[in-house]
């Protein structure tokens, strides 16, 4: 995963790689395979959810916390793990809510299994929660946290 | 008191399909087996067993209501040919039932009914189950 979310030439990443720790088995090619990993892309305006995701993340975060959430690598200052952790945290957001909107999002084709074949909500179902939680946490840092937070540096 | 298994989840290709009600079958791809007797003299016979690998297949059918996604899934799986793989799942409180069905093909020239309340039947063979 390119922690830099840019490329050697500046490009803004449009996919990562997400490793499984807990692999679950997928048909493809008429056998039934282990998935090791789910290749993640970039989100695009008819993607679903992706506003309802982002206002999740800044409904949870405490007021006094935004302006450390601008700063100089405000991308950097957040992990995975650091955005389910404020989601979980916060009395304004509700957790199964925001993962709703993420099984929903990930089924919607972003991700591919092995890089090869669509994550369906089926799929999502077999996943371990909290590899599932960590997914969501990552793909909101690497493409729905970091374009949000563009923005407020822009501004 | 025991409770029947009525209402399995079917997914062909990591998709659940929407199926008619009670129609869904499989066979587990066990074969056929048969018993014949030896004489061992003076009326005495023992049972010899063998099995008949000829017909060690699995098969899933279903039936499903003839909507245009569903005609649209039907003619995908036959365009796949035996690249295909279906799985039966059903939960009771008494426990769960899970069955896999690899390398699945349609074989047959399936009908596709369009009326009212019409369905398309779907029959897959396949490796044994697991």
């Amino acid at each position: 995963m390119n922690k830099d979310l840019v490329t050697e030439n500046d490009d803004p990443i449009t996919e990562f790689d997400y490793e499984l720790k807990v692999p679950f088995l997928y048909a493809y090619a008429g056998n039934q395979e282990k998935a090791l990993m789910i290749t993640l892309k970039a989100p695009t305006v008819k993607t679903p959810y992706r506003a309802d995701l982002k206002q999740c993340f800044f409904r949870a975060i405490p007021q006094d916390g935004k302006e450390e959430a601008k700063g100089e690598a405000g991308t950097k200052m957040f992990t995975g793990s650091d955005i389910l952790f404020t989601i979980s945290m916060s009395r304004e957001v509700s957790l199964s809510s925001f993962i709703e909107y993420g099984k929903s999002l990930l089924a919607s084709g972003v991700a591919l299994v092995d890089g090869q074949t669509k994550l369906t909500k089926l799929l999502i179902d077999a996943m371990d929660p909290d590899e599932l939680e960590n997914m969501l946490g990552e793909y909101m840092v690497n493409f729905i946290l970091a374009s949000a937070l563009k923005k407020l540096n822009e501004n | 008191m025991a409770v029947q298994l009525a209402n399995p989840l079917v997914a062909v290709n990591n998709d659940p399909v929407p199926v008619t009600p009670n129609s869904v079958m499989y066979t587990e791809g066990l074969g056929e087996q048969t018993i014949r007797a030896a004489s061992l003299g003076g009326g005495q016979v023992t049972p010899i067993y063998s099995k008949n690998i000829e017909q060690n297949f699995g098969s899933v059918t279903f039936e499903m209501p003839a909507t245009v996604p569903n005609i649209g899934r039907a003619r995908q799986w036959k365009a796949n040919e035996n690249q295909n793989v279906v799985t039966v799942t059903g939960t009771t409180p008494e426990g769960s039932l899970t069955r896999s069905f690899t390398q699945a093909a349609i074989l047959n020239n399936y009908e596709v009914a369009l009326g009212s309340e019409t369905n398309v039947t779907i029959e897959f063979k396949s490796n044994p189950a697991v």
